[in-house]
Formats: structure tokens, sequence, C-alpha cells
């Protein structure tokens, strides 16, 4: 597997679909698995983070992952990475053809970004137990609109976007948890559709076939937490 | 004359025999772009001006935020600028104002991205004096956009969402600098491309349309920011 560091000759264009990556990178997770949903056959190169290739920033000016090259065409920005694949592979929708409900799915989103990802980003360093709380109140607020759709998934009766985004993010709380020890639990009853939901997600096809492809598993992502806690991130971890 | 009307606290939801409803603010670049979107759209809707200072408290039921603006539409109700706007695109899908190529379609939501997450603090940033490299910079993306496209509008031979979207925030830049006595010039030369373009807009009959419905012009705008600055917003100067 090439991990692209500082110093990497950027990759020949390919013939498929191509993702910039990182393996434990919670925006690109969520875009791997919708690409496997959609049934794009894509090849992914992994960007070393710690020590980006000088030519990243020129395919994407802000240096930043996830990044989509198709031919010609290089998308950058996780959301508009999922709004370009859905116009470009139409075949299998993982967004509401509905236009408030598509509305409803982008707030969600949004108010994820806006909410959750920064605590949890921020617990990797700082396990606070306001953060802790924190993150455990947004996902209330998770876990009650997850009752009020009644759903099997926030996209119904299998896994659109908004489902794939959220996990990428919520998949890595067992391993923060694991590599600084805490003893938070979400009950399981207070949290009931939540859970459901994680046991749901957790047995979906696409979500196994990448932590296939991408070798990942609880062991490994705490490993690369502690690396990380350590000061000397190992984007290898487990490999 | 049209009427602007302001809603405060106290106020209770308007009835309106209008099925599209928005919540915005005279004077609000975000809600601004939406009317102006709207009216090139040919939709028919109702406007309301909320008083941000005191505002009403249906507005919270309608957008937990407290923020604006919000669309009403039937019983639907969608708030975030770019989400209404999609919602606005889905919902009436005649004269798009958006590319229908996926990729024109991304590089478009990556330069709105850009511009809305870089462009806002420093016009605002105005009302404490000028930054002329900072705003320089931002207006760069502006030029060099156009400059590659090589076409009168960001949309092409017509304005476009991008079009509204960018000039409701240049609009207010000769405001801010009549308010607060700011020297900055645009240089003509090395920004000819941007100057042919705001040349363009202002002469747009739906920019007129909605300067003419709210009572709005630089010399108002200017009003505007200064009681802001003096602490107390007259969200009604000028009528």
């Amino acid at each position: 597997m090439s991990l692209l560091s500082k110093g990497s000759p950027r990759p020949a264009k390919s013939s498929k679909p191509r993702l910039y990556t990182a393996r434990f990178d919670p925006y690109s997770a969520g875009i791997r698995f919708l690409l496997n949903k959609k049934g794009v056959d894509y090849d992914f190169v992994y960007i070393n983070m710690q020590d980006k290739p000088e030519w990243l920033a020129d395919i994407n000016p802000a240096g930043q992952i996830p990044i989509m090259e198709i031919g010609d065409e290089i998308v950058c920005e996780t959301i508009v990475i999922y709004d370009y694949l859905e116009d470009k592979f139409p075949q299998v929708k993982t967004q509401p053809t509905d236009p408030y409900l598509k509305a409803k799915d982008k707030i969600f989103i949004d108010h994820t970004k806006e909410y959750l990802t920064g605590k949890i980003t921020s617990m990797v360093k700082n396990p606070t137990q306001e953060n802790i709380e924190y993150v455990c109140s947004v996902l209330k607020s998770i876990n009650k609109i997850m009752g009020e759709r009644g759903t099997d998934f926030l996209g119904g009766t299998s896994p659109n976007f908004v489902d794939y985004y959220l996990w990428g993010w919520v998949e890595l709380l067992s391993a923060l948890k694991a590599a600084h020890e805490l003893s938070f639990e979400l009950d399981k009853d207070e949290y009931k559709h939540y859970w459901a939901w994680v046991m749901k997600m957790d047995k979906d096809q696409h979500i196994n076939n990448d932590r296939e492809t991408h070798k990942l598993n609880l062991k490994c992502r705490t490993a690369f937490f502690k690396s990380v806690i350590n000061g000397s991130p190992d984007v290898n971890a487990g490999l | 004359m049209a009427k602007v009307i302001q809603l405060q606290k106290g106020d209770s939801k308007p009835s309106s025999t209008k099925d599209l409803k928005l919540y915005g603010m005279r004077f609000d670049p975000y809600s601004m772009a939406l009317r102006l979107i709207m009216r090139r759209k040919g939709l028919d809707f109702d406007f309301y001006s909320i008083k941000m200072s005191d505002r009403p408290d249906f507005l919270q039921q309608l957008n937990p935020n407290g923020q604006i603006p919000v669309l009403e539409h039937g019983d639907t109700v969608v708030y975030e600028t770019i989400i209404i706007y999609e919602y606005l695109e889905d919902t009436f899908t005649d004269k798009p104002l958006r590319s229908s190529d996926p990729a024109t379609r991304a590089m478009d939501r990556i330069f709105l991205h850009e511009i809305y997450t870089n462009l806002p603090p420093v016009i605002r940033a105005m009302m404490e004096g000028i930054e002329a490299k900072r705003l320089l910079d931002q207006l760069l993306r502006v030029e060099n956009r156009l400059q590659k496209q090589g076409s009168p509008y960001f949309g092409g031979n017509e304005p476009n969402y991008i079009d509204f979207m960018v000039w409701s925030w240049l609009e207010l830049i000769p405001a801010l600098k009549r308010a607060f006595t700011l020297t900055f010039e645009l240089p003509r030369g090395s920004f000819s491309n941007t100057w042919a373009w705001i040349g363009r807009m202002d002469k747009e009959p739906v920019i007129n349309a909605e300067r003419k419905a709210s009572r709005v012009n630089a010399e108002i705008r200017s009003r505007f920011f200064k009681s802001v600055a003096d602490g107390s917003p007259d969200y009604m100067v000028g009528l």
C-alpha cells in the first residue's frame, strides 16, 4: 500500500475514479462507504497528513483530504464530494430525491459538523469530562432524531449519505475510549435508537468491505490514537 | 410602493396567502442573495424582515438556532442559506440557476464554499477599519475565477446563483466605505474582470427590483451600518 509523503511524486492518473484518502480519516471513511454502496470501482492512495506531499496543495489549495479525482475532474470538500458522486453516479441513490427530505439531511450534516466532529477531534488530545459530556448530549439529540424518523437508518430502510457521514465519526468513539481508558457508557435504554442504529451499521457490508480493504479494526484504531497522543502518529498502525 | 414588513418580539407568525415566505433581514446579505435568486426564478414570495436585536418568539420554533434566513414553503421549513437555495432549485426546477454538469456544479460549490468561508469575516471586519491586503486577497479569488472562466458571469452568459451569492456580499463594500470613511479602491487594472462584472450586475433587473422593494441603496445601507456600530441597529432606516 503506497503512502505518499513529502517528496513522493504525484502518482500517474488512474483509469478509475481515485480517492486521495488516509486510513484513519473519518471524513474520507464516509466517502469510501458511499463509493462501496454505489458500486463504484475506485482506486485510492494514502496521503501522509503529518508530512504532506508538496503537490497536494496543487490539487487542493486547502491541503485537505478527501479529494476525488475522476479523469480531469478534481473535487474536494467532503459534502461537495457527496453531492458530486450523487450527480455523477445516480443509479444507486444515497440522498433523498424529495427536496425537503434532502434539505433535512443536509441540515443534519451541518449540525453534526458544527456540534459533534470538532468535539470528537478534541477528545483525541483532551478527553475532559466536559468534552465527553458534550459529545454524549449531542448523541442524545441524534438518538431523538433517529427515534422520530422511526426507520432502521437515517436514510430509511438502508443507509444513506448521512448514515455514512455520521458513522465515520462515531466509530472512533470506542477506539478513543480504549486509548484513553475512559469509562463513560451510553445507557442502552436512554440511547435506545442510537444503539439499535449502531448495531445495524456495524453489520453493513459496505462498512465491512472498507474495514477489510483498509485493514481497520478497533485494535489498530486504538494503536493509532495512542500514537497520536504520544506525539508521533503512526498512520501504518496495525499493518 | 412595496412595503417592508418588520417582525419583532411579541409579533406572531404572519398569515400569508402566499405559499412561499422568506424570513430574513433587509440588510442581511444571505437573505438578500435568496431574494435575488427567488426573483430570478420568478417565484412569488412574501419577505419578512426580522428585527434581529429583538427577535419574535416564533423564529426559534422555525429554526432552533434562531438564525435567519428561514424559508417556509407550505408546511415545510428549511434554513441555512445554501440548503434553502438547493431546496428551491430542487423544488422549482424551471429556470435553473446552477449547471446541469456534475463537475461544473461541484466546482461551483467549492468556489462558493471558499468565498463564504473567507469573505464574510473580512467584510464584517471593515466595521472596525480597513485591512486592504486581507480584502484584496479575498477579492482576488473572485477576479481569478472570472478571468479563468472568461465569461461575463460566473454562470456563463447569464448570472447564476453564484453571481447572486457573491454579489450580495460585494455590494456591502461601498456602503461600509461610506459609513466609516474608509479609503479603499479596488485597482481597475488588476481587477478588470471584477469591475466589468460589477458593472453588469449593477444593471441586473432583479437586483434593481430588489433595491426598490426593500428600499435599500448604498446611502441607506451606510446609515444602517453606522447604527450597528453605534450599538442600536436601525433596521427600518430609510423607510
